[in-house]
């Protein structure tokens, strides 16, 4: 709600609430611009900090994050194509980012499938490296080419990440992948605890530890690639959030997961409203989160009880 | 005589084809009741036996059978509910509490989306009491000495109320008296018609808690019977490649080698 009344309309800082009686462009900035946005800042925390949690959890790694499986690079790649190759009309970039992200992990997949050593997570988390460096070479081909007056700016300007361009019409196209892919990662927080152990541990629990990994796997990655075709490169919500969620809660799913969609959807909430209110022009969104994320990191890495194993 | 839990019938595996077979023409029946011990050196193949057993591998010819049925056609969830494994030695990246992590052991009798509700929060605490660790239920897993977490994942494999229990190499990081407390668990719980295989390349595992012994080398069975004839000193001395001698000390028995 504060986050609704917070901007640079009628002034810098709070907007009295009275003043949605009596100027009805008040009204409209607050529901067609603020709301909308404020609604994907929530949705992006969520499915970013959810997804993050989730793959910690499969991965039994604190240290994964969703850029980890070629999804984020992925959707820079994706997007920088849009921008160059189709005059960076905002669905396109959309869509590209997302087609790219997805094809990301399924190229992670792919080629984890045919390393010969390692288990499964060592494969995945090797396979993930190599395919987001390729992604990371292709964008900084696509910055070379790029014309530097009018798509570099672009390209640069979505990959710092941030929520400008959001309005109603790209919230619908966000709620119908990001939704569901979120509710798959709350219906299995229990289930991820057990995939959290070793895969044969998992199978002899009665598990099919392959498939119900996928399944999840592909719903961070959704939920993941969805927000990042809207909101750009949002660093660090997927690694530090599920961190605070583990230390303020518990560690079990039950627990982590929900708390990290709240914790996250607060937390990116809070970085955007900052973001838009601070200066003239906006922060975007992703240094304020790498900023507070990489902080906070700090933090909890120098406390005494912290620890991370392997 | 009672009968077979598990029958393995001329089973070969190799895990690819330039390393060759780790386990040839096998054959061994587990009986039903009984503690089994799988006794041989390193590289004999009794942790390849045990995930075959477990349904983790699958032989590259003959069958495995879990009461009567190939262990292939029977559904992962009432494998789940049948056999359980206690690993070695388990990595827990994250800090689940003793209860948290004990009450996995339900996962079988949980469809995909179920949260364990009461019912499977007081299974676990009996897992725990039954295994004497109930105490710790709130305690932090990764606070566990090597001991505890031994005892912790029994637990949690009871949870699962099997009836045939795999451990590998239970007592390979313990001293020696959690080594004593955690085979006069494992006793105690043939003695309540659990059928425990554990595989072990120490004779005195085998002579302490062993009601049988397969002798294991380079992916055979030498020999497989009653615990006291199996540890023979002509028996072991083939079994691991030296000259030992095998001395009666009460109940157990003590190798030595020159």
């Amino acid at each position: 709600m504060a986050a609704l009344l917070v901007g640079r309309y009628p002034q810098p800082g709070f907007m009295p609430p009275a003043l949605l009686g009596s100027d009805p462009l008040a009204l409209r900035v607050l529901l067609g611009l603020r709301l909308p946005r404020l609604l994907a800042a929530l949705l992006v925390g969520a499915a970013l900090a959810g997804s993050g949690t989730v793959l910690q959890m499969l991965f039994a790694n604190p240290l994964v994050e969703p850029g980890l499986v070629g999804v984020t690079q992925g959707a820079a790649f994706g997007a920088a194509l849009a921008i160059i190759g189709f005059s960076a009309q905002p669905l396109i970039v959309q869509l590209c980012a997302a087609l790219f992200a997805a094809a990301g992990l399924a190229v992670s997949y792919t080629v984890a499938r045919r390393i010969r050593f390692g288990g499964w997570v060592l494969r995945l988390v090797l396979a993930g490296i190599a395919v987001s460096a390729v992604y990371s070479s292709g964008v900084g081909i696509l910055k070379y080419v790029a014309d530097p007056m009018d798509q570099l700016p672009a390209i640069t300007f979505w990959m710092l990440g941030g929520l400008w361009s959001v309005g109603w019409h790209e919230l619908l196209f966000l709620l119908p992948a990001v939704l569901p892919a979120l509710v798959v990662l709350l219906a299995m927080r229990w289930r991820a605890n057990l995939l959290s152990l070793h895969d044969r541990v998992a199978f002899s629990l009665g598990t099919t530890p392959g498939r119900e990994r996928l399944l999840l796997i592909a719903a961070a990655t959704v939920a993941t690639a969805a927000v990042t075709s809207i909101a750009g490169i949002v660093g660090w919500v997927g690694l530090l959030i599920p961190h605070i969620a583990r230390r303020l809660f518990r560690a079990d799913g039950r627990w982590s997961i929900p708390m990290s969609l709240l914790i996250g959807a607060a937390f990116v909430a809070f970085c955007d409203a900052l973001g838009r209110t601070l200066l003239p022009g906006e922060i975007p969104l992703g240094i304020l989160t790498s900023l507070f994320g990489a902080v906070g990191f700090i933090a909890l890495l120098v406390r005494p009880g912290f620890r991370i194993e392997r | 005589m009672s009968s077979a839990i598990v029958s393995i019938d001329n089973v070969r595996f190799g895990y690819n084809e330039q390393d060759g077979l780790v386990l040839r023409d096998l054959c061994l029946e587990i009986r039903q009741g009984s503690v089994t011990a799988l006794l041989g050196p390193n590289g004999s193949g009794k942790t390849t036996l045990l995930n075959l057993c477990l349904g983790w591998l699958k032989p590259s010819a003959g069958e495995v059978r879990l009461e009567g049925r190939p262990l292939h056609s029977i559904a992962r969830k009432q494998m789940g509910r049948t056999v359980s494994l206690v690993p070695q030695d388990e990595h827990l990246p994250f800090e689940y509490s003793v209860l948290e992590y004990v009450l996995l052991g339900r996962a079988p009798y949980l469809t995909t989306l179920q949260i364990p509700d009461a019912g499977h929060v007081e299974a676990a605490h009996r897992a725990l009491r039954e295994i004497g660790a109930d105490q710790w239920a709130e305690r932090g897993v990764t606070t566990l000495s090597a001991g505890e977490k031994q005892l912790v994942m029994t637990a949690r494999s009871l949870a699962q109320q099997p009836r045939l229990l795999l451990m590998d190499e239970p007592s390979s990081h313990l001293d020696l008296a959690n080594t004593a407390r955690l085979l006069d668990r494992i006793s105690a719980l043939a003695r309540s018609g659990v059928t425990v295989v554990l595989t072990t390349h120490d004779p005195r595992v085998a002579s302490a808690c062993a009601t049988e012994v397969a002798l294991m080398r380079e992916g055979q069975i030498l020999f497989a019977g009653p615990t006291q004839q199996a540890l023979s000193a002509a028996l072991l001395s083939r079994t691991y490649g030296i000259d030992v001698e095998v001395h009666a000390v009460g109940r157990h028995r003590m190798v030595t080698w020159s």
